[in-house]
């Protein structure tokens, strides 16, 4: 049984074939500047990256049975598989999403094409998945919101892949699972649900890219300052905050080479990332009531061994630690599709 | 020994005359909102008046006088000699911000001077010893400040290793002081190494919001929907239990609950799991936790401790030791100085 994977990504679309579970084709379709400098927006580009896919497939000359793409900022949602129905595609089109993001448009993309084979169209576990227990959702003040954002696909698809490494079932692991990577979610898993997350956004450590919790009341100096616009302050959030802000890389494998180099404040900025990331692991453990079976790091930063040595350090009191470093995101996408072609899942239906 | 200490909060004056380490007089005068009307500094008078009437002859016999620590700039913690260049920075204002205790330094700076006996100060809240990495945060613009119930929790880490025969510096507690604000604070031989505060980026309190997820914070500072002033309530005084639920006394969360208002359940809840969250974050610290200290007037809510504790049981032990001891923790490190177990330090000039 054939599944093709679509994923956009800000500069690329990445296309698989899975054949069983295995992926037998691949390509990266990549934009320079001048070719996205006049569709800004993710529906402007549907066109383009739509004719660009259907030429790779063709080449192929394989014939899928379904097709699945990556899930964008939807309303929330259960985990599961989803069928790409008309009022999903009618809520991207008409802007019905939670913010501009490419991944908004991977399911339009896999509809388009799963039409011209007259076959079905998934997505599976976007961000937007909403397993939040209550108490989750409140901050400080009633202005802002806790929000229920994560990695979601591949964090899904390290609990599966828990389950079944130790041969338990998946909605019996209580785990806490850390994605480390330019953004970083810490969730803990309460019976097979994310039932919180630091919202690689809104809170938790700080990232290569992003500056995570910050002091509320110091940071409200430095808007009120006068010295910053916000769209240079949004920047340093998100994009410009973390490692980059520090030590103008995003790149983890640069800081790790800086260190050996005996760079004493790469080496200081490095393990605080550690430090914070375990600090989060340390309080998503607590929300499960001391029942925490394993601790679960994955993420391209999980690659890094110094990284993953200092957090395994401080939490391994907590729980055995397992390490799954980076992310496959075509293969979580493939299996979730396949999971219903062959009839072990039923498909949900976006309402 | 005969010692007065004193403890200007931000709505009361607290004082005590001890005999070493037993009190023989104790008080704590509420003040009036019109008392409290004008700026901090400028309450020095009447905030000394109240204390010279409530130790009466007494001030004639006292050995020393000793105040809580106030907000000056970081420092280490510990007893410092009140001297005129801490009370010039503190009365032109060259400190980190005017809180009520830097009236005790004023007022222990006057009696000393009238009666010519030693001041000393406390444990200022500008105690900071955290370590490096705990000073990191997610920018280099905003570095993580250890600005905290230092006195109190101080206090009570080294109550709680004389009660289990262990030496202070081998051991390692979490302290979480719960009173209108809230700090949650890892203590380690002795020294508060991270800071949660409900002021900056810790749980949210009665009435301190907590941390708050910086980009939609950024565009509520930029939306012109509340001043700057209103903002920085939303971290002094009317955050957390005090917006959502127009009162910061637990008091009347609880009755609330009592009476089945299932609003005020859910943010009292959600309190206490935003306070459990941040203890276990510093249960990573690389130590065994002996033991988790609740204090502060929060922890004398039943259900506040009962929600924490089942969080937290399975992951250490839970003590609770409700209110704060202020005046003993003032008394107890004035006199470790007097009898010559501790130095006094220096106050060293940082005025900007």
């Amino acid at each position: 049984m054939y599944v093709l994977a679509i994923n956009p990504g800000s500069t690329s679309t990445k296309i698989s074939v899975f054949e069983d579970g295995e992926e037998v084709r691949k390509n990266i379709i990549r934009y320079d500047r001048d070719a996205l400098k006049d569709k800004k927006t993710a529906l402007e580009q549907v066109e383009m990256r739509g004719n660009d896919i259907e030429r790779e497939i063709e080449k192929w000359g394989i014939k899928p049975d379904g097709v699945v793409g990556r899930g964008g900022l939807f309303k929330p949602l259960e985990s599961g598989t989803y069928r790409i129905n008309e009022r999903l595609l009618k809520d991207i089109m008409n802007g019905k999403v939670r913010g501009e993001h490419i991944s908004n448009i991977g399911a339009v993309l896999a509809h388009n094409i799963a039409g011209k084979f007259g076959v079905p169209s998934y997505f599976v576990d976007p961000v937007s998945v909403d397993e939040f227990e209550e108490l989750a959702r409140f901050s400080g003040i009633p202005e802002i919101e806790r929000i229920a954002l994560q990695h979601t696909l591949n964090i899904k698809a390290c609990i599966r892949r828990v389950a079944r490494d130790k041969k338990r079932k998946m909605g019996d692991l209580n785990l806490v699972v850390a994605h480390l990577g330019g953004g970083m979610s810490v969730c803990p898993v309460k019976k097979g649900r994310l039932i919180d997350a630091n919202n690689a956004i809104q809170e938790g450590p700080f990232s290569p890219e992003r500056s995570g919790t910050l002091p509320i009341s110091a940071f409200l100096e430095m808007c009120t300052s006068g010295k910053y616009t916000k769209s240079f302050l949004s920047r340093r959030l998100v994009g410009e905050g973390g490692l980059v802000a520090y030590l103008g890389t995003n790149s983890a494998d640069e800081v790790v080479l800086r260190i050996k180099e005996g760079d004493d404040y790469a080496r200081k900025v490095y393990e605080a990332m550690a430090y914070q990331i375990s600090k989060e692991i340390g309080a998503m453990a607590t929300v499960l009531k001391g029942e925490v079976e394993y601790i679960v790091l994955t993420g391209g930063v999980a690659n890094s061994r110094l990284l993953t040595d200092w957090v395994k350090a401080r939490v391994e009191f907590i729980a055995p630690v397992l390490i799954y470093p980076g992310e496959n995101e075509m293969l979580a996408l493939a299996q979730g599709a396949l999971r219903v072609l062959r009839g072990e899942e039923e498909a949900k239906e976006y309402r | 020994m005969l010692i007065l200490a004193i403890n200007p909060g931000s709505t009361s004056t607290e004082l005590g005359v001890f005999e070493d380490e037993g009190p023989i007089l104790r008080k704590k005068i509420e003040h009036t909102k019109d008392e409290l009307s004008v700026p901090v500094l400028a309450q020095f008078e009447m905030r000394k008046g109240c204390i010279e009437n409530c130790a009466g002859s007494y001030l004639q016999k006292i050995d020393a006088v000793s105040s809580r620590g106030g907000i000056l700039h970081p420092m280490e913690g510990g007893v410092y000699e009140v001297g005129k260049s801490m009370v010039d920075d503190v009365r032109n204002g060259r400190v980190d911000a005017q809180h009520a205790a830097n009236l005790g330094i004023l007022i222990a700076y006057d009696i000393k001077k009238r009666f010519s006996i030693p001041a000393y100060t406390v444990d200022p809240i500008s105690t900071d010893e955290l370590w490096e990495l705990a000073r990191v945060s997610g920018l280099p613009d905003i570095p993580r400040s250890g600005r905290t119930h230092s006195l109190n929790v101080r206090a009570q880490a080294r109550k709680m290793a004389e009660k289990m025969k262990k030496p202070l510096g081998d051991a390692t507690f979490i302290v979480v002081h719960m009173g209108g604000g809230l700090t949650v604070n890892l203590v380690k031989g002795g020294k508060i190494r991270d800071v949660a505060d409900a002021r900056q980026s810790g749980p949210f309190s009665p009435e301190a919001c907590g941390g708050l997820s910086t980009p939609d914070y950024t565009k509520l500072c930029f939306s012109n929907r509340y001043t700057e002033e209103e903002m920085i309530r939303f971290s002094y005084g009317e955050g957390g239990l005090m917006r959502w639920l127009g009162t910061s006394s637990m008091k009347d969360v609880e009755e609330r609950i009592k009476r089945g208002d299932k609003k005020a359940d859910y943010i009292f809840r959600a309190m206490a799991y935003g306070i459990a969250k941040s203890i276990g974050g510093f249960m990573v610290c690389g130590e065994k936790i002996d033991s988790v200290i609740l204090t502060g007037g929060g922890s004398k809510s039943k259900l506040l401790v009962s929600l924490i504790t089942e969080y937290i049981s399975p992951h250490a032990t839970v003590v609770v030791c409700p209110g704060s001891i202020e005046l003993e923790a003032i008394v107890e490190s004035t006199l470790r100085v007097l009898r010559g177990e501790e130095e006094a330090k220096i106050y060293e000039r940082r005025g900007r």
